[in-house]
């Protein structure tokens, strides 16, 4: 069973077509990655699934619901949750707040119930840190939970960012080049961390420049060109389809 | 970059129409309210068409040939403060004029009609200076009665004086109106006249030795009581301990009269329009200051007691009007206006209806609405009986009047003795 | 309740030397400062938790609260409702100005492509009409406000301090911890602060944005209905102008705390007050407004993010 498929979807800025008829799909617990040249429509198509800029024609549906015109929130509510290429923390908050602010929509007391605290909204808080504390011993970051989230260096903000997107207990995570500015072997354990939520059948979607990464990270790419889907496939298929190789031609040596 | 994402995300929810038609009919309804709000307390259009095609073709005069059994079609301008924070003033000046103009109108049928164009000031010179262009080009008054405040006189006097035409202050207290020149008149008492007055009576009872003062540094009025007061004080030979001041629309006087409470002064002289004049009289008591409190020509307002409440008590003034005096003139302008507006009339309301009471006199003395001939009468106006009392005019135009002390005793002012 | 106030009883300055009075004046000073200030932090929260959510200053607090407290003094003096009850009706009239405003001026235009400016605008549109409202419906007259059931004065020593000054003091330091701590320990204060930093990743987390800033609007409004009715007691009246040059005062401690944060806003409340007041003390007080303005260019020359704000955020 698909858990998000995404069908003829066209987005327009303008005149410019920034998505041009794309579909495909993921499969529960699937890992898929995205892959295409800068500007060839990846972010936008990210931005059309969570919400931010809904298509302009097309339809997205997340496991058996159209999601193209529900605010964001509620789609996250649904179970969708990513991060972003450029660190988007709530970086005066704690650590620990980050990740407890995922939890919003999976806790009963609710925006407005939880005004204020009864023996109840209490219990549900305690829950949250506990489960918090928990997602964030699994990035290796419980050891901060009290400082601000600011105050992290970069790679440990891109892991804080993951367990934030965690904590919204999602069934698909939209990454958005997870493994940049990353050193060689904070790229590894990322893979690593990243492959272990495949316990929890979580299915990803995955935007990534480094080949390395997301060839051996994917059991499925979908490649993207001047916003149309150009190939799909394994990750075999897709390095050796010819449309793929003439879209990367003369920049192999820094993709790889 | 972020909130420009955002709004994209809102075009195409589909959920914007319903809140859209909500807002524009609440937006709607709130104009509507506010407008209607506004229709009272604007500038008025001319009030009456009659004067219309006589006042059109010349610049100084109106309804000069008329005949004999016609009325005198006087039309004048006021210019107040009728809105923002100092409109009380003004709205009590429009109540004592139309008051005036009802009775006049009535008793002068056949002889004289008067119709009133209102300007509002906002208590702004700017504004003052185009309302009174306006009165004098457009409209063609025959006069203009106002400005409210004493710094918007210093402003227009000279516009008018240029455009020769009569300006009635009813309640410009400061020094040296009548010196901007000769079509500058005015029936309020200068507050060199009404203030040392209180000073000097409430010294032969007490035998004060030393003085603080507090005023409004900012407001031309204020300033001119203050000064009055100093040398009042100088001339009575007090030691002035401490000299304070705030500025107009403060509400917080705790730092000033912390200092004069530091002091221990035997009498405290205060300077200012009745609103903060109320609040400082009302802090000063709450803590703890002891002394006499004299005010300045400011504090002839009922409305004193409803801010000042008890503490008003003992508050020591001079005024030209008190709605306490056993007058019949004085008590039937009460009644009537109380009945007309359901409050009792203050300083202003009562000299704006004098006010308008000697521009009627003086107009008929004049014989016809020529701003001239207006000018002349009013400078030779003796001995008018007004419910604020007795008026002459000196060579300068100078009002010749008698203030009363008054002392403030169960929420009201009483005669001091 | 003054019956003595003509007589000179002398006040016995005699006693207390020099230095020691001048001691005590600068304390009472203090006190009074912090009065003050008080009142200004709290007006400052208002525009503060307003600016945290939606990047934008809401010309029409001052209108909304003065608004609400006029007409919970109206409540008191026409229909001789107790305090306690004029503290509610205020927070009650100021947060349903407050939600109008909301649906009026700001919720429209965020669904727009607008210029960024537009919804301040539309405020300065929602306070004139406030501002004629009230002239309609109370006048423009200051209206005298009871202080009565806190008349006394307590004695320190030298210093004396009204009883209604502890009590708002009191009230404010109260209200403001509360705040601080709802702010700090409750989802919903987590949902606002998320939504002051970000307002889109907040969406984008689950958290619904468009109720948050209806709620912090609400809440801004009736947190300043409290401060009106604070007003009312530290200056023992009440007018509609207030609401204006108040609300200048608040939009002041707004960027002298760091725009958008709320302790910042508390704390330079507070300073405003002290400093504006001992610089009437000490200086000249003609020169009040100035001399506290011109503190506030100083620290932004010091520290342009302002007393408490973040690098970021200016």
């Amino acid at each position: 069973m698909d858990i998000l498929r995404v069908e003829h979807v066209t987005r327009k800025f303008g005149g410019l077509i920034a998505l041009d008829d794309v579909s495909f799909s993921i499969e529960k617990g699937e890992i898929v990655g995205l892959i295409g040249p800068n500007g060839a429509g990846k972010t936008t198509l990210f931005n059309a699934i969570t919400g931010v800029f809904p298509p302009t024609s097309g339809s997205i549906v997340f496991s058996g619901m159209a999601i193209d015109h529900l605010p964001a929130h509620r789609i996250t509510a649904l179970g969708l949750a990513r991060t972003f290429q450029n660190i988007r923390l709530f970086k005066e908050l704690s650590v620990l707040e980050n990740v407890m602010i995922g939890r919003h929509t999976r806790t009963k007391s609710g925006t407005f119930r939880g005004m204020f605290k009864t023996p109840f909204e209490r219990r549900e808080e305690e829950e949250t840190r506990a489960r918090a504390y928990d997602l964030l011993a699994r990035v290796g970051l419980k050891k901060r939970a009290q400082d601000t989230a600011g105050s992290l260096p970069y790679g440990e903000q891109r892991r804080l960012e993951i367990a934030r997107a965690l904590a919204t207990e999602p069934k698909l995570l939209l990454l958005d080049e997870p493994a940049a500015g990353m050193n060689e072997s904070e790229t590894h354990s990322l893979q690593d961390l990243l492959v272990s939520f495949r316990e929890w059948g979580l299915s990803m979607l995955v935007v990534e420049h480094d080949m390395g990464f997301v060839m051996s990270l994917s059991d499925r790419i979908v490649c993207l060109n001047f916003g149309a889907k150009i190939a799909e496939g394994t990750p075999e298929e897709v390095q050796a389809h010819p449309l793929v190789i003439e879209a990367y031609l003369g920049r192999e040596e820094e993709a790889v | 970059m972020m909130k420009r994402q955002a709004t994209e995300k809102f075009v195409n929810n589909n959920k914007t129409k319903r809140p859209f038609a909500l807002w524009a009919g609440m937006m709607f309804l709130v104009f509507a309210l506010a407008l209607t709000g506004c229709g009272g307390g604007g500038t008025s259009a001319p009030a009456n068409t009659p004067d219309q095609s006589a006042g059109t073709d010349t610049g100084t005069t109106q309804d000069e040939g008329q005949t004999a059994g016609q009325p005198i079609e006087a039309k004048i301008g006021a210019v107040f403060i009728l809105s923002g924070s100092a409109a009380a003033y003004g709205e009590a000046q429009r109540n004592g004029l139309e008051l005036a103009k009802e009775e006049l109108n009535a008793a002068n049928e056949g002889k004289l009609h008067l119709s009133i164009v209102y300007e509002d000031t906002g208590g702004k010179k700017e504004s003052a200076i185009n309302a009174v262009n306006k009165l004098i080009n457009e409209d063609q008054v025959v006069s203009i009665i106002g400005p409210t405040l004493s710094s918007e006189m210093f402003a227009v006097g000279p516009v008018a004086n240029e455009a020769e035409t009569p300006i009635f202050g009813i309640s410009n207290t400061v020094e040296g109106i009548n010196d901007i020149g000769p079509y500058v008149f005015r029936n309020s008492l200068p507050e060199s006249i009404a203030v040392p007055t209180a000073m000097k009576v409430a010294y032969e009872k007490y035998h004060f030795k030393t003085a603080a003062l507090i005023y409004t540094n900012n407001d031309d009025f204020s300033v001119s009581g203050y000064e009055t007061m100093k040398k009042t004080a100088k001339d009575l030979g007090l030691d002035i301990l401490t000299e304070q001041s705030f500025a107009l629309n403060d509400v917080d006087f705790s730092a000033q009269l912390t200092k004069i409470k530091e002091k221990n002064p035997d009498v405290l002289l205060v300077s200012a329009l009745y609103k903060e004049g109320s609040l400082v009289v009302k802090s000063a008591r709450e803590m703890g200051i002891d002394a006499v409190i004299i005010g300045g020509n400011g504090f002839n307002n009922p409305k004193v007691f409803e801010i000042a409440g008890d503490t008003a008590e003992g508050l020591i003034v001079a005024t030209p009007f008190s709605p306490e005096k056993q007058d019949p003139k004085v008590q039937a302008f009460v009644q009537a206006y109380e009945a007309k507006y359901g409050k009792k009339p203050d300083q202003f309301a009562a000299q704006a209806y004098d006010g308008l009471y000697i521009m009627a006199e003086s107009l008929l003395k004049a014989g016809a609405a020529d701003r001239q001939k207006l000018r002349d009468a009013l400078a030779s106006l003796k001995d008018f009986e007004g419910v604020s009392g007795k008026l002459s005019f000196d060579e300068n135009r100078n009002p010749i009047g008698e203030a009363v002390v008054v002392v403030a005793k169960d929420g009201k002012y009483v005669p001091f003795e | 309740m003054r019956k003595d106030c003509l007589r000179f009883a002398k006040y016995d300055s005699d006693t207390h030397g020099g230095r020691g009075r001048i001691a005590a004046m600068f304390w009472q000073q203090v006190i009074n400062g912090l009065t003050v200030g008080s009142t200004y932090s709290l007006i400052a929260v208002g525009y503060t938790l307003i600016f945290g959510v939606l990047g934008m200053i809401n010309m029409a607090h001052g209108q909304i609260f003065i608004f609400g407290a006029i007409t919970a003094l109206l409540t008191m003096t026409e229909l001789g409702w107790p305090l306690w009850l004029a503290f509610i009706i205020s927070v009650v009239v100021s947060s349903i100005l407050g939600w109008i405003l909301e649906l009026t001026a700001f919720k429209p235009l965020r669904k727009k492509d607008v210029p960024h400016l537009a919804p301040l605008i539309s405020t300065i549109g929602f306070a004139t009409v406030l501002d004629d409202l009230m002239i309609k419906l109370f006048g423009a007259d200051s209206r005298a406000f009871p202080t009565e059931p806190f008349g006394g004065r307590v004695t320190f020593g030298p210093v004396q301090i009204r009883v209604v000054d502890f009590v708002i003091l009191g009230v404010a330091l109260l209200l403001m911890i509360v705040l601080h701590l709802w702010i700090e320990r409750t989802k919903l204060g987590k949902a606002i602060r998320a939504t002051s930093e970000n307002i889109d990743t907040a969406e984008i987390l689950g958290i619904p944005t468009d109720r948050v800033i209806v709620f912090t609007v609400v809440l801004a409004s009736g947190l300043g209905g409290i401060a009106g009715i604070l007003l009312g007691l530290a200056y023992g009246a009440l007018m509609p102008s207030m609401g204006l040059t108040l609300g200048f005062k608040g939009l002041a401690v707004l960027v002298l705390g760091g725009l958008g944060n709320v302790p910042g806003a508390m704390l330079g409340g507070l300073i405003l007050g002290v400093v504006e007041v001992l610089s009437v003390a000490y200086g000249q007080s003609t020169y009040r407004d100035a001399v506290a303005f011109l503190m506030i260019m100083i620290i932004f020359f010091i520290r342009p993010q302002g007393l408490f704000g973040s690098q970021e955020k200016a």
